[in-house]
C-alpha cells in the first residue's frame, strides 16, 4: 500500500516535470527581437515572448550587429 | 469681318476664359487645401508635443546602478491615435514612447545602458539600447523620444509629378512614435543592463513586478 502509493507520488512529479520541458522550450522558442540604429545615435529594439533580461540581451547583440543609418538627413528628388 | 464670324469669335474667347479661369481656379483650391492639410497636420503635432505630459511606472531594483528620475509620455484616446496613425487599435488610450532622465548613482563611468518598456502580460518590450557614452559618476543623462524611434522615408509628391524623399525623425502621425501593444497602466519602463567603463556589467534581477 505504502509503496503503491510512492509510485504514485513519482509518476505524478515526473508527469509534471515532462509536461514543463516543452513548455519552456516553446517559450524560449518564441522570443524574437528585433532592432534598428537611429540617426539620433541609439538603437530602438523591441521583443516578444522574451524575458526582460533575456529580451535586453537579445537587443544588446542585436544593436551590436546593427550597422549604422547611412542615410540621416538625406533627401532625394525623384 | 461678317457678324455672325465675330460673333462666333468672341464665344469661343469666352470659353477659353471661362476654362483657364475654372482651371486656374481648381488649381489654387488643391495648392491651398494641401497648404491647409499640412498646417493642420502640423498643428496637430504641436498640440500634442504641448499636452501635459503623463507619468510611466519606473520599477527597479534598490541596487541600480543608472536612476530613473522621471519617465514621461504624451497620452492621447484610440480614436485619436487612429486619425493620427490610421492604425487601429483596441485600446481606450495609447501612450507615447517616453522621455526618461536618469542618474549615474553608481561609483563608476558608465559607457551603455538598455532601457525598457515592458508589457508583463503579453512579455512585450519596447526600448533602446545606448553605448559608446560616458557618464560620470552623480551626472544626469536624458533619453529624449527620438532615441526610440529609428528613422524613416517619408515622400512628398507635388503638382508637377516629382516626388521628394527624405529622412526623419517619425512625429505623432507615425506608429513608431505611439507604444500600442498596452496601455500606460499595463507599462513600467526600466534600466536593465549597464555597462561600465572597467569592463564590468550590472542586469537587473527579476522578480515581484519586475518580470
Amino acid at each position: 500500500m505504502k509503496v503503491r502509493f510512492l509510485v504514485s507520488i513519482l509518476f505524478s512529479i515526473l508527469v509534471v516535470v515532462f509536461a514543463a520541458i516543452p513548455n519552456a522550450t516553446l517559450s524560449y522558442a518564441q522570443c524574437k527581437c528585433t532592432c534598428r540604429s537611429t540617426c539620433s545615435g541609439s538603437c530602438a529594439y523591441s521583443c516578444s515572448g522574451c524575458g526582460l533580461v533575456d529580451g535586453a540581451e537579445a537587443a544588446q547583440r542585436c544593436c551590436d550587429s546593427a550597422p549604422a543609418p547611412s542615410n540621416c538627413g538625406e533627401e532625394e528628388i525623384f | 469681318m461678317h457678324i455672325a464670324t465675330r460673333r462666333k469669335l468672341a464665344i469661343s474667347a469666352a470659353v477659353i476664359g471661362l476654362f483657364s479661369a475654372i482651371t486656374f481656379a481648381l488649381e489654387f483650391r488643391t495648392k491651398s487645401q494641401q497648404l491647409q492639410s499640412l498646417l493642420a497636420r502640423d498643428k496637430e503635432s504641436q498640440q500634442i508635443e504641448n499636452s501635459a505630459d503623463q507619468p510611466l511606472r519606473v520599477l527597479e531594483n534598490d541596487d541600480s546602478p543608472m536612476r530613473i528620475l522621471e519617465a514621461k509620455v504624451k497620452e492621447v484616446s484610440g480614436t485619436d491615435f487612429n486619425k493620427l496613425t490610421g492604425q487601429h487599435t483596441a485600446l481606450a488610450t495609447v501612450c507615447s514612447v517616453p522621455q526618461v532622465q536618469l542618474l549615474n548613482s553608481s561609483g563608476k563611468v558608465v559607457t551603455g545602458f538598455v532601457l525598457a518598456i515592458r508589457d508583463p502580460t503579453t512579455k512585450t518590450t519596447r526600448g533602446m539600447v545606448q553605448s559608446k557614452i560616458l557618464i560620470n559618476q552623480g551626472e544626469a543623462y536624458t533619453v529624449k523620444r527620438q532615441a526610440f524611434m529609428e528613422s524613416e522615408w517619408t515622400s512628398t509628391i507635388n503638382n508637377d509629378g516629382k516626388i521628394q524623399s527624405s529622412v526623419v525623425t517619425p512625429n505623432v502621425h507615425s506608429e513608431k512614435y505611439w507604444i500600442s501593444f498596452a496601455s500606460r497602466a499595463a507599462l513600467f519602463v526600466t534600466v536593465v543592463r549597464v555597462s561600465f567603463q572597467d569592463g564590468s556589467v550590472w542586469r537587473i534581477k527579476e522578480g515581484g513586478d519586475i518580470q
